[in-house]
């Protein structure tokens, strides 16, 4: 299987949903930052009389639920700790996510295990790998957020049915419960807990076609503060000693030669269409790697082109793998190893893998020794 | 805390029990040195069903119940620090 991109989001699952049954504190301006989940004040349970403008305004549709608590996630600040559980295993996380002057910081931290850090800051985004003693730095554009859920517009949810299924007290909040569910097998479905007044998420799940949950995560706590310091967002590990690895920006231009911007998929899954051609240098390495990204709105796959390497007459056979909500499929054409890589079931980046072709290429023809 | 301490979990999916004791756990962490979590789903395996089905959720420290229905905070805390002197010296 081909390298893993560097990518906090495909690193930890968590491009998409959220989960959370957290108590959830926001602060009022002026108030100190709450440091534990807070119980329900006098003054929010008793709700004040509905103005004439909320006597009319209609209930937000399910869509709207969801522009409303990606709204939530990418432009308020918060800071909450959450357990991530997939393939049979939890990790405890942090995120603390700010917004001040126009400018986005987030800092998303492993509290057991590996103890990794993702510092991101504007398109500056710093991997903390303790375990590999390695720094990776690379750009990411700036509306491209450690968290968050895609934004759903009309062709999207013409591959999704997207519907609240009720309404639930989710500890001691009130939440929309709602659901985005695949129309066909190519993607995965979603069920999300929406707070009722602050619109972030307190709950979500990643399901599979036959609703069997593939992923969650659970705030175990989570404030919205009107100020987060600057120190929030410094690493909590020492890099003395530590490897730093920079990738290719994602704003360079690609390679000139012709091979590197002819990729494409001959055919899609439906609903999916290419979002993000680029080359990039990995870590590690210093032959470019054509990135190609196909998305239906909501899921996505990465495709990554690059020269095979592998000494032989024979190209290797294909592999597939499946970690957690991630599958991926290698396979090889033209003296290329083409790798799709997606939080969509296996089928999918199998699909996409198989389809992948270079127009007008060249190929790569004699094996690199 | 031995290195190869192990916490389980096992609990049952859209189990409101199973959710608290698992935010109980994160909170946990961010105070004290957890060992990797495993989460099993009491109901994908019949021998796990036959021990704890009725008793869900239930944590287990190397295999050894620590607590049911609610983490017992003390006796879990407890259990680590004996863990942890049981350990052999790196």
């Amino acid at each position: 299987m081909s390298r893993a991109r560097p990518n906090s989001g495909a690193l930890l699952g968590l491009t998409l949903a959220w989960a959370c049954t957290a108590a959830l504190a926001e602060d009022a301006p002026g108030q100190a930052q709450a440091t534990a989940p807070a119980a329900t004040t006098p003054a929010q349970k008793t709700s004040p009389a509905p103005t004439p403008a909320q006597k009319t305004s209609p209930a937000p549709t399910p869509a709207q639920w969801l522009e409303r608590m990606n709204h939530a996630l990418t432009t308020r600040n918060y800071d909450g700790t959450f357990s991530h559980w997939h393939g049979g295993h939890v990790e405890m996380l942090r995120i603390i996510h700010r917004v001040q002057d126009g400018n986005v910081s987030e800092r998303l931290v492993s509290l057991d295990g590996s103890g990794r850090e993702f510092i991101r800051t504007g398109v500056n985004l710093a991997c903390y790998l303790p375990d590999r003693r390695t720094v990776l730095v690379e750009q990411r554009p700036p509306q491209e957020s450690l968290v968050g859920f895609p934004a759903v517009d009309d062709q999207t949810a013409s591959f999704y049915d997207i519907r609240e299924v009720g309404r639930m007290r989710l500890n001691r909040r009130d939440t929309h419960v709602i659901t985005v569910s695949p129309r066909d097998e190519y993607r995965y479905g979603y069920r999300l807990w929406i707070d009722a007044s602050t619109a972030m998420p307190l709950k979500t799940q990643l399901c599979d076609a036959h609703g069997r949950i593939i992923e969650q995560v659970v705030f175990a706590n989570l404030t919205l503060p009107v100020r987060i310091a600057d120190a929030s967002f410094r690493p909590e590990v020492s890099t003395l000693g530590f490897r730093w690895l920079r990738t290719g920006t994602a704003a360079a231009p690609a390679p000139a030669a012709p091979a590197t911007s002819a990729w494409n998929a001959l055919r899609l899954p439906p609903g999916f269409r290419m979002s993000v051609r680029s080359a990039q240098v990995l870590p590690g390495s210093n032959q470019p790697v054509d990135h190609l990204v196909f998305t239906d709105g909501v899921a996505s796959v990465s495709v990554f082109v690059e020269t095979q390497t592998v000494v032989g007459t024979q190209a290797p056979p294909a592999r597939s793998a499946a970690v957690g909500s991630s599958s991926a499929f290698s396979t090889v054409v033209d003296g290329y190893k083409i790798t799709a890589v997606g939080e969509v079931p296996l089928a999918t980046v199998q699909f996409i893998a198989t389809q992948v072709k270079a127009q007008d290429l060249v190929p790569a023809g004699v094996p690199q020794r | 805390m031995s290195p190869a301490a192990r916490l389980t979990l096992v609990q049952r999916h859209d189990c409101e029990l199973c959710e608290e004791m698992l935010r109980q756990l994160t909170l946990l962490g961010t105070r004290v040195a957890l060992p990797p979590i495993e989460v099993l789903d009491v109901d994908a395996d019949p021998q796990l069903r036959r021990r704890h089905g009725l008793e869900v959720p239930v944590l287990l420290l190397d295999g050894s119940v620590v607590c049911r229905a609610r983490l017992d905070h003390a006796e879990l805390t407890r259990l680590l620090r004996g863990s942890a002197a049981a350990a052999p010296p790196p």
